[in-house]
């Protein structure tokens, strides 16, 4: 089953999924891949004679998708980024000055926030909303969701037939159509699915009650996604050749070393801030020689350089051992120099600001070098 | 020859009224339906005939004799098969196009010759009793009688449900799809 499906699959379980993982591990591209499947269109039925059903030209079975998001006829997608300035009216609904031509000054209007669009779409007969909240962690969440906070689960929700049930819980919301406060709960069919980097600089930590009601889905950075994108045997090579010969050594070189960096920022910072594969998959395709593929990788550790000095920042010794660059290794182009500073010991890691193509392989041969 | 699983070509449908369900137990011998009359009748011909033409395989030519006048007509038609509680039955349906007195009409000849009457269905509701003809793409053609709330579920396949929905909302007495083609009546 793939991911998407995987996640399609926990929606239709549990409503509300968190998808969590580094950068680079795919979840945008999982996002979008959820989207269109839940978007999909049955395929154009063809009537079939069925004797032993019971009509004569009954309905099949068109679609892959699970549950209740199958059974409806229409399904939308509703997508949105939470960031710091996210308030609740853009979410459910609220007042905010109306300032559309022909509108008085002063005059207000009541928004109908993106969940409120989803969750309005989802009530109607036969219908299945899902909102994709992308970098859910950027925002003040708890004060975007509100009441919405506890109805949003799952068991909490309206009846499958739009009726409340004994545990339906309603919360406060101004009605778009006339301004009066109303008690609303959200309808069976509407699924929330949101992402978020675990680790990254302007971020907030998730309220521990608000985490609760999604059901995580982690995403790891996983090099056998690139052994199949960069054409290369399932199992690491044992020894890498001093000089590469092909885009394939070049390749493997570059996978050990990401391994490896990664294995160590887990050890320094936590494994939440090592680094997605999608860091090297920048290509659609894969290098065809020795020379893009030097070009290629040169240009990807840019982006691994600057993600470690990040995780790293201020923490030199801390990015010199991410560098292998402590252990002397004498093809490596970064190197641990201890210095002073007046009486104090300072250390530095030097090296060059750049890595070109002529340096990156004897770069990653030092990366991918264990500990002896 | 197996006709399970093969694709839907065409679909009629007919809503049975008081005076048809005679027709089909060769009761019919009021003015309303048509002197004794034991044909089930489509309006209007210029939709219904050519769409019978593509489903029976069959012509064969008649002389007709009206108030003295002789002409040739196309009469069209092709096995049947239906499903009854004791098994599968079969029988050649014929279509003949419209008479003088009843223009624009062409016809299924002598309904009641198929014991159809005990098949028919009565709405639980109060909707529409169907009689139903489909033509599957091995050619093979079959009867059916079903209700209007019976097309309202889910239970068919949506294709023919939604066209069953938009030919009851236009309230005419019969309606056809022809997936082949993707002709249609009414034209909603």
């Amino acid at each position: 089953m793939s991911k998407a499906q995987e996640i399609l699959e926990l929606l239709e379980a549990r409503r509300n999924v968190l998808l969590a993982g580094p950068p680079g591990t795919g979840k945008s591209m999982l996002l979008s891949e959820v989207a269109r499947l839940f978007e999909s269109r049955r395929r154009s039925s063809t009537p079939t004679y069925d004797p032993d059903a019971d009509v004569p030209i009954p309905a099949k079975p068109m679609s892959t998708l699970p549950g209740d998001i199958g059974a409806a006829a229409h399904r939308k997608v509703f997508r949105c980024v939470l960031h710091q300035s996210s308030k609740h009216r853009d979410f459910l609904t609220g007042m905010m000055p109306d300032v559309r031509a022909g509108q008085p000054p002063g005059s207000f209007r009541i928004t109908e926030g993106i969940l409120y669009r989803a969750s309005e779409f989802a009530r109607q007969d036969d219908h299945a909303a899902l909102l994709i909240i992308d970098e859910i962690n950027r925002g003040p969440t708890v004060q975007v969701f509100g009441g919405a906070i506890v109805a949003m689960e799952a068991d909490k929700r309206l009846g499958a037939d739009g009726n409340p049930t004994p545990e339906t819980q309603y919360f406060d919301l101004i009605n778009p159509a006339d301004g009066e406060l109303i008690e609303y709960a959200f309808p069976s069919r509407l699924y929330i699915l949101a992402a978020m980097n675990q680790a990254d600089v302007s971020v907030e930590p998730l309220d521990v009650a608000f985490l609760r009601r999604w059901t995580p889905y982690s995403l790891e950075p996983d090099s056998s996604v690139l052994r199949g994108h960069f054409g290369l045997s399932a199992t690491p090579a044992a020894t890498l050749p001093a000089t590469p010969s092909t885009a394939e050594d070049v390749s493997e070189a570059a996978i050990q070393a990401f391994e490896a960096v990664n294995a160590r920022i887990a050890l320094g910072r936590g494994p939440e801030f090592r680094i997605g594969h999608g860091v090297l998959m920048a290509g659609k395709s894969r290098p065809a020689n020795l020379t893009d593929a030097l070009d290629y990788f040169a240009t990807a550790w840019r982006t691994i350089k600057n993600h470690i000095d990040e995780a790293f920042f201020g923490d030199v010794r801390g990015t010199a051992i991410i560098l292998n660059a402590d252990r002397g290794i004498a093809e490596n182009p970064y190197s641990l120099e201890e210095t002073s500073f007046g009486e104090a010991p300072r250390a530095m890691i030097k090296g060059p600001v750049i890595i070109d193509a002529s340096q990156v392989y004897d770069l990653f041969l030092a990366l991918a070098k264990q500990a002896d | 020859m197996s006709s399970n699983g093969q694709a839907i070509i065409r679909v009629l449908f007919q809503n049975i009224e008081d005076g048809d369900r005679r027709k089909f137990e060769a009761r019919s011998n009021d003015s309303a339906t048509g002197g004794g009359a034991r044909d089930l009748r489509f309006r209007p011909e210029d939709a219904f005939l050519p769409f019978f033409g593509r489903m029976f395989p069959h012509k064969r030519y008649e002389t007709r004799n009206s108030k003295g006048v002789k002409s040739q007509i196309e009469v069209l038609s092709g096995t049947v098969t239906w499903t009854e509680p004791t098994g599968e039955k079969s029988a050649t349906m014929e279509v003949w196009p419209a008479t003088n007195a009843r223009p624009n009409e062409c016809r299924i000849a002598r309904i009641s010759s198929f014991g159809l009457y005990g098949l028919i269905k009565t709405d639980p509701s109060g909707g529409r009793s169907v009689f139903m003809m489909f033509q599957q793409a091995n050619n093979a053609i079959r009867l059916y009688f079903t209700t209007e709330t019976s097309l309202r579920t889910g239970n068919w396949d949506p294709k023919i449900r939604k066209f069953a929905a938009e030919w009851i909302a236009d309230g005419s007495k019969s309606a056809f799809l022809d997936l082949q083609t993707m002709e249609r009546y009414p034209r909603v």
